[in-house]
C-alpha cells in the first residue's frame, strides 16, 4: 500500500469523525510518511509498519469521543457571531415557545400539588364534621333518639374516613416529592451530560 | 505494563525529546525509540493530549515546499519533566529496596 491508498483508507476509516480532526489526523500522517520517504525509506515500507487502519481508525474515534466528555467543559465553545444573530432574532419564536413550555409544565405541577392540597382539605372537612356531628348528636337525643343514633353513626364514618384521606394524602404528597426530587435530579444529569461533563 | 504508567512515560519522553529543540512528528519516533517502543499512532494521541493539558504548542513551518508541524515545549511541560524526575526518585528507592530484598533471598 502506498501513501495515497493508506490515506484514502484512513479518511473512509475515520468517516464518523469531524473533519477538523480527521485533516488532523490525515495531516499527521501524510506529514510522517514524507518525512520517512525523505529519509530514504519507501512509501510502502512505512505504510506497513504503521497499525492496520482499522486500529488507527478505531483508537481516535475512541479518542475523540472520549475526550469530548471530558474535555469539553473546561472550553465551552463561545459563540459565534452568526449563532449569537439568529440567537436574537430567533427569541420571539424560542422565547415564546420556552415560556410555554415553562408555563405547562409548571400548571401541571401546580395542578398534582392541588390534588393533593385537596385531600387534605377533605380530610380536614370530615374530621371537622365528624366531630360536630358528636357534639350535636346528644341534643337530639331527647326529641328523636334514631336520628340521634343516625348521626352518631354518620359521625363515626366521616371521622374514620377522614383518618384514612388524611393518611393517603401524606402518601400522595411523599410521592410527589419524591418524584420531583428524581426528576430534577435526572434534568440536572440531562443538561450536565448536554454540556459534555463526566458524571 | 500497566497502561496508564506507559501513557504517562510515554508523555514525558515525548516532552523530553523535544525539550532540547523543537521537533516534528517522525523524529520524536525516531529518538524515542530506541529506549521506549513508541508507535506512530500511539504517538498521535500523545501529542494531541500535551498539547490540550498545556505542555506543548505546535507550529507549522515550510520544510521542503510542504507543511511540517513543529512541537515546541510550554514552561508547563518543562514543570511536567521536573514533576517526573521527583517522583520517579522515590519510586527507585522503592525499586532499590525490593531487589535487595528479593536479591538477598
Amino acid at each position: 500500500m502506498n501513501k495515497n491508498d493508506f490515506l484514502n483508507k484512513l479518511d473512509k476509516a475515520l468517516n464518523a469523525v469531524p473533519n477538523e480532526e480527521r485533516k488532523k489526523t490525515l495531516d499527521y500522517y501524510s506529514e510522517i510518511i514524507d518525512d520517512a520517504v525523505e529519509e530514504g525509506e519507501s512509501e510502502e515500507k512505512v505504510v506497513a509498519r504503521f497499525a492496520q487502519v482499522e486500529e488507527i481508525a478505531q483508537k481516535i474515534i475512541n479518542d475523540t469521543s472520549s475526550r469530548q466528555s471530558d474535555k469539553e467543559p473546561v472550553s465551552v465553545k463561545p459563540l459565534t457571531r452568526g449563532e449569537i444573530i439568529c440567537l436574537i432574532a430567533g427569541s420571539p419564536l424560542w422565547a415564546a415557545l420556552l415560556i410555554a413550555a415553562a408555563a405547562v409544565v409548571g400548571s401541571v405541577y401546580v395542578a398534582i400539588w392541588a390534588v393533593v392540597a385537596s385531600l387534605f382539605v377533605t380530610a380536614v372537612a370530615l374530621g371537622l364534621s365528624g366531630v360536630a356531628l358528636i357534639v350535636a348528636a346528644p341534643f337530639l337525643w331527647t326529641s328523636s333518639i334514631a336520628k340521634a343514633m343516625l348521626l352518631f353513626g354518620i359521625a363515626l364514618m366521616s371521622l374514620g374516613m377522614a383518618v384514612f384521606i388524611f393518611y393517603f394524602a401524606i402518601w400522595c404528597a411523599k410521592l410527589v416529592i419524591s418524584l420531583t426530587s428524581l426528576c430534577l435530579k435526572k434534568s440536572k444529569e440531562f443538561v450536565i451530560r448536554k454540556r459534555g461533563e463526566k458524571i | 505494563m500497566d497502561s496508564q504508567l506507559k501513557r504517562g512515560l510515554l508523555e514525558v519522553c515525548v516532552l523530553a525529546a523535544i525539550k532540547k529543540e523543537d521537533s516534528y512528528g517522525y523524529k520524536i519516533i525516531k529518538d524515542i525509540s530506541p529506549y521506549v517502543e513508541i508507535s506512530e499512532s500511539t504517538l498521535y494521541p500523545i501529542l494531541k493530549r500535551l498539547e490540550s493539558s498545556d505542555c506543548i504548542t505546535v507550529y507549522t513551518m515550510e520544510h521542503n515546499s510542504r507543511l511540517r508541524k513543529y512541537y515546541k515545549i510550554t514552561d508547563g511541560g518543562i514543570e511536567r519533566i521536573q514533576a517526573f524526575l521527583r517522583e520517579w526518585k522515590s519510586v527507585m528507592r522503592a525499586y532499590e529496596f525490593i531487589k535487595e530484598e528479593c536479591d538477598y533471598e
